[in-house]
């Protein structure tokens, strides 16, 4: 990527609340275009928070968060996914009055190049088999999947995917994994919530640790490899 | 002459025809209700005071311009959803994030309003509007008036285009994916305040639109939607907040038992649907076709 492009995400002294408690304390978190970059720390520390505020679903915000090079921090949701960023909820938030190919095809296609229908179906086979069955009597993995697959057909580059591995067999992880790499294979950018490690040094550039609704530290993924133990003090394993 | 369990056949069927008549407002009052219940988790208290401004907006186009009923089937709604949306915007969107009894005193409020100016206007005794459609079928085992006839047609026809839009079309999909979660629909770049917008004008227009319906089967007086808008609560509470397909089931089902117990024992015909809805409450508090939330 060449210099002067604009990162995909840009975020500088950013300030959060949940009614009167104040839970982001000025992050500052850059993600370029391109890049695989995670957002590592214990429960609570802010992590989803940060994703949430990125997308405009947390209202009391303040600072900056730059969408490539577009300032979003007064925007609503829908204004910010137009700017290309697209969200899967920790909770995946597949839903129930849908079935499986109308939760499939709920998000719009909001700009050109996203992956077809049939791509997206390749990646998940097993969503197209049950098409016509609600939503969320698919399994978790399943669920996931589905919640994954949703946001590739709209043609948004920049995904933010707050712990898509959470709780799910290996092997399905092991799936997802090869999605996300060949996501950025094909230039995609990803912002990550992830808990598994294994799963993001075989994926990531670029790791901050967040810890009371603050950047505590960040590393590069060759450096988080070198020296593992940096990771262990805050997260504490 | 035929009897069933004592009552002639044409006695009972004019009976269940008025039930099904009852039964179709019963199911577009409570559809417009719960759709706008399920996208702006608002209870409509001014629903009723809308389907009479329907039937006073047909009466006035034909006293005043005379301009008849079937002009006043498209005129008259389409500027009450019009206005309904504007009254959204600028003042019922504010009350969303809200205590939900803010929500009731503007709804209710409102309500008032429109049926005390409607009273100080044209008086509460009441307006008769001509039927458009006078005469009927002779069936054989009964009559059946042809304005009868057609309201029977074009509210089951309104119902079964409000659900096929709903449960079958990708923007109905849209409509019940915010309804399950709004916040996520919005991450999906989709403007979902302009649909709560879009939502509440389309519920009060079939509120309106019941209301140009019924003016020629009953005096047109201000308490009019107040007085049916009461059993659609009941039916809506029965079939459960939020389900289409409850509200149309529910609201011919209840508008034909009403008229049995109407038959078969006058006295309870009054109470009948509210026994029906404290005995759902007791056992199903969501609703028969209700979903768990």
């Amino acid at each position: 990527m060449s210099d002067t492009q604009a990162p995909a995400i840009d975020i500088q002294d950013l300030h959060g609340r949940y009614g009167p408690s104040h839970v982001l304390h000025g992050i500052n978190l850059r993600v370029g275009s391109g890049q695989v970059v995670t957002m590592l720390g214990r429960n609570g520390a802010g992590k989803s928070t940060t994703m949430r505020a990125i997308t405009g679903l947390l209202a009391s915000r303040s600072g900056s968060i730059k969408i490539a090079g577009t300032e979003a921090i007064g925007l609503t949701p829908e204004k910010i996914a137009h700017l290309g960023v697209a969200y899967c909820p920790e909770e995946r938030g597949i839903f129930p009055s849908l079935s499986v190919s109308e939760n499939l095809m709920l998000p719009p296609v909001l700009r050109p190049g996203g992956l077809t229908t049939q791509e997206v179906l390749a990646f998940f086979p097993r969503l197209a088999e049950r098409g016509r069955s609600p939503g969320t009597t698919l399994s978790g993995g399943e669920q996931q999947m589905l919640a994954i697959a949703r946001i590739l057909r709209t043609g948004c580059r920049t995904l933010l995917f707050d712990e898509p591995t959470e709780g799910l067999a290996p092997v399905i992880v092991q799936q997802i994994g090869s999605v996300f790499e060949a996501l950025k294979q094909r230039g995609y950018t990803i912002l990550l919530v992830e808990q598994n490690l294994d799963f993001i040094m075989s994926l990531a550039d670029h790791h901050y640790v967040i810890e009371h609704g603050r950047v505590v530290d960040q590393m590069s993924n060759d450096e988080l490899s070198a020296q593992p133990e940096r990771l262990e003090a805050y997260l504490g394993v | 002459m035929t009897e069933v369990f004592g009552v002639p056949l044409p006695a009972l069927m004019g009976q269940l025809t008025v039930g099904m008549i009852n039964g179709a407002f019963y199911a577009l009052m409570s559809l417009g209700l719960t759709v706008i219940f399920g996208m702006l988790r608002v209870i409509n208290f001014t629903h009723g005071a809308q389907f009479t401004l329907g039937a006073f907006g047909a009466w006035a186009l034909l006293h005043y311009f005379q301009i008849p009923y079937w002009w006043a089937l498209v005129l008259v709604p389409l500027p009450i959803g019009i206005v309904s949306m504007i009254f959204e915007r600028t003042l019922l969107k504010r009350l969303y994030a809200m205590d939900h009894l803010f929500q009731l005193l503007l709804t209710f409020g409102l309500a008032l309003v429109i049926e005390g100016l409607l009273a100080v206007s044209y008086g509460s005794s009441g307006k008769p509007y001509n039927n458009p459609l006078p005469g009927g079928f002779n069936l054989g085992f009964m009559f059946m008036p042809y304005y009868r006839a057609w309201v029977l047609t074009a509210s089951l026809a309104m119902c079964f285009g409000a659900w096929y839009a709903i449960e079958r079309t990708s923007l109905g999909a849209i409509l019940r994916a915010a309804t399950d979660n709004r916040e996520l629909v919005r991450t999906f770049g989709i403007n979902v305040p302009r649909l709560m917008t879009l939502t509440y004008g389309m519920g009060v227009t079939l509120a309106a639109l019941a209301g140009v319906l019924a003016a020629p089967m009953t005096q047109v007086s201000p308490m009019m939607g107040s007085g049916l808008v009461i059993t659609v609560f009941a039916v809506v509470v029965i079939g459960g907040m939020g389900s289409i397909l409850g509200s149309i089931v529910i609201g011919f089902a209840l508008g034909l038992l009403e008229a049995i117990t109407k038959v078969y024992y006058p006295p309870l015909s009054g109470v009948v649907i509210f026994i029906i809805m404290v005995g759902v409450i007791l056992v199903k508090p969501n609703g028969l076709f209700g979903r768990r939330s």
